[in-house]
């Protein structure tokens, strides 16, 4: 389904129908109904909320590695639902460096409010799954060091240039994650509210991007090398159904080197030659943060349970477009 | 929903899916039209040319600083032929220091593509570039902040506060005009922008912090200006100490950046609160197109 052709008023149709079913009952009938029976009977099962379910995911994972770097423990209880995942590894960070601790505590700080705002958003729609799934941060980050040449024990608790690391393997992704979501997204709130995120994500990974390329050549090969794992991490063929987005392409990684347009660049943002960031549909991100390549894989890397909501695994057919 | 059969809903959630488009006929028109067509389709409607063109202003702007300011050329040059009326002001910065030199080149090269991206999507319809002045629009800014002597092209700290000055208001007005862009499609572009920018501004906004008091002192003058020039909304934070924390991304209580209609922008842009600013500050003219107007 290439959906970009479809003008405004189809598309409006389609929603409207697509509310239309909801209304008539399914809605309200979720909790009764097998979950599986009740996707099949729904016109399209990635509601708004369901959007968010999966961002609030990423959002889990980035708040706990930043709160447990920087203050030694994890999210309140109050904020990783009734039946929350365990979370494995992580630990206060040494720094060395004040103006880098504030800077990471305010990171942690917004990942915090992003996850208790995206909770509070989905909490009573239907087919969403709250908890916080579970969350390795010992041995992805060890396989990651690896793909990335980092050696093989990285671990980015250990000091302040290693968090930084770990800092720039998640942020690139939230933003391509949020800018594939834009336009999955149909209620005028949800967008916005999600185009608020995906700029604070951004601010966040110019800000490491930056702080990276100034601690000089060490630490830029070090990302370099990340940038490069990342691609690797996602599935090169485009057969998915339903990935048909415009912007689809097989790069969506631009390394702080590897500037395009003027001599001694350095890649602060990373764009398409239009000078936009990359989208990434939920597959390519769930490939990275399960740190495989392949459509069919459900979890792994960062999660090693898979993640929680409709989007789920990387095959999953409608995450592409809004159909 | 521990365990759905993934098969099953791969088969009725996508086969459903389909069958309904199918029987309204869309499946088969969209398939027949081109990929290479969707930029040109991206702005449909009327207003979202507005919303476009009026971006394309704040693009040619951005465009001219940092080119001028990273390399000493125009936008004319780098893109090739006269973009519309005369930009005065403007240098080639003194560098000190190839990474920030390096940071700069990559935002002037992200901006030009801007400008080309969003002629490419209004086509004929784009607006021209307005007449700029980047003395007058600094001198008025260096008075009303209460920043003696500022020259943003005389240092690469001066001119990633200069830059922050238009880009946190760029970022702003992307986020506030999302839920007003009726094509999907660019929606994702718009995103796509909003996320460079906002890489942009997480990087100077950084780069300031860490520079310590003295530029956040500067560059909290120029928030206060823009939040005193935008209307009774505080809809701005400078990259100060809070608490123990740092302010690099300047967000509400929920962590989401702040939005600013097109009208708060030109009362910055144009350095005159209230309604009814047609011209002043940078665009001595005013800018082009049918949102121009505080």
């Amino acid at each position: 389904m290439d959906y970009i052709s479809l003008d405004p008023t189809r598309r409006q149709a389609l929603r409207m129908m697509s509310a239309g079913l909801m209304g008539a009952g399914l809605a309200g009938c979720a909790d009764l109904i097998p979950q599986g029976v009740g996707l099949a009977l729904l016109p399209n099962p990635l509601t708004d909320p369901a959007v968010y379910n999966f961002a609030l995911n990423l959002e889990y994972l980035e708040a706990e590695y930043y709160r447990r770097g920087m203050y030694g423990e994890g999210l309140p209880g109050a904020l990783i639902g009734p039946n929350p995942g365990p979370v494995r590894g992580g630990r206060k960070v040494q720094f060395r460096t004040p103006w880098i601790a504030e800077m990471f505590a305010e990171i942690a700080e917004d990942e915090t409010n992003h996850v208790r705002f995206i909770r509070r958003t989905i909490a009573a729609s239907p087919l969403i799954e709250i908890n916080r799934p579970a969350i390795d941060l010992e041995m992805s980050f060890r396989t990651l060091g690896q793909q990335a040449g980092l050696g093989p024990n990285f671990d980015p608790f250990a000091d302040e240039e290693s968090f930084i690391l770990g800092a720039f393997i998640f942020e690139d992704v939230g933003v391509t994650a949020y800018a594939g979501g834009a336009d999955l997204l149909a209620d005028d709130d949800s967008v916005e509210a999600a185009a608020g995120i995906l700029a604070v994500e951004a601010y966040h990974a110019g800000a490491i991007r930056a702080t990276i390329a100034e601690m000089g050549p060490r630490m830029v090969a070090a990302a370099d090398g990340i940038s490069r794992a990342r691609s690797g991490a996602e599935s090169s063929n485009n057969e998915r159904p339903n990935r048909t987005s415009v912007r689809t392409t097989d790069v969506k990684e631009q390394a702080i080197s590897a500037g395009e347009v003027f001599p001694g660049e350095v890649v602060i943002s990373p764009t398409d030659p239009q000078g936009r960031s990359f989208p990434r549909p939920p597959q390519d991100v769930l490939n990275i943060v399960f740190l495989d390549p392949d459509p069919e894989v459900r979890r792994g890397g960062f999660f090693p349970n898979g993640v929680q909501g409709v989007v789920r695994h990387a095959r999953y057919p409608d995450a592409s477009r809004r159909v | 929903m521990e365990q759905v059969d993934q098969d099953r809903r791969s088969l009725f959630g996508l086969h459903s899916g389909e069958a309904a488009l199918a029987a309204m006929g869309v499946v088969a028109a969209s398939a027949a039209l081109p990929l290479s067509g969707a930029v040109a389709q991206q702005a449909e409607s009327s207003t979202d040319i507005d919303i476009v063109n009026f971006q394309l202003n704040l693009e040619y702007l951005e465009a001219d600083y940092y080119l001028r300011g990273s390399m000493g050329i125009t936008a004319d040059q780098a893109l090739g032929g006269s973009q519309g009326a005369p930009v005065k002001g403007g240098r080639k910065i003194q560098f000190s220091n190839p990474i920030r030199e390096g940071m700069i080149k990559n935002i002037a090269g992200n901006e030009m593509a801007h400008v080309r991206f969003a002629q490419a999507i209004t086509g004929s319809r784009a607006i021209r570039r307005p007449p700029i002045d980047f003395d007058a629009g600094f001198a008025a800014v260096a008075a009303a902040a209460g920043i003696p002597n500022f020259d943003p092209f005389a240092s690469e700290m001066d001119f990633f506060l200069g830059g922050m000055l238009f880009e946190d208001v760029g970022i702003s007005v992307l986020k506030g005009s999302a839920r007003k862009l009726k094509s999907l499609t660019l929606r994702e572009s718009a995103a796509g922008l909003l996320g460079a920018e906002g890489y942009h501004m997480g990087a100077v906004r950084s780069v300031i912090y860490k520079m310590g008091d003295e530029w956040r002192s500067r560059a909290a003058a120029i928030s206060n200006l823009r939040d005193r020039l935008d209307g009774p909304q505080d809809l701005d934070q400078p990259p100060v100490k809070v608490g123990d924390m740092a302010n690099i991304a300047p967000t509400n209580e929920n962590g989401i950046a702040f939005g600013r209609t097109p009208q708060h922008a030109l009362n910055i842009a144009y350095g005159k609160p209230g309604p009814g600013v047609m011209a002043g500050g940078f665009f001595p003219e005013g800018v082009n197109g049918r949102i121009h107007v505080t």
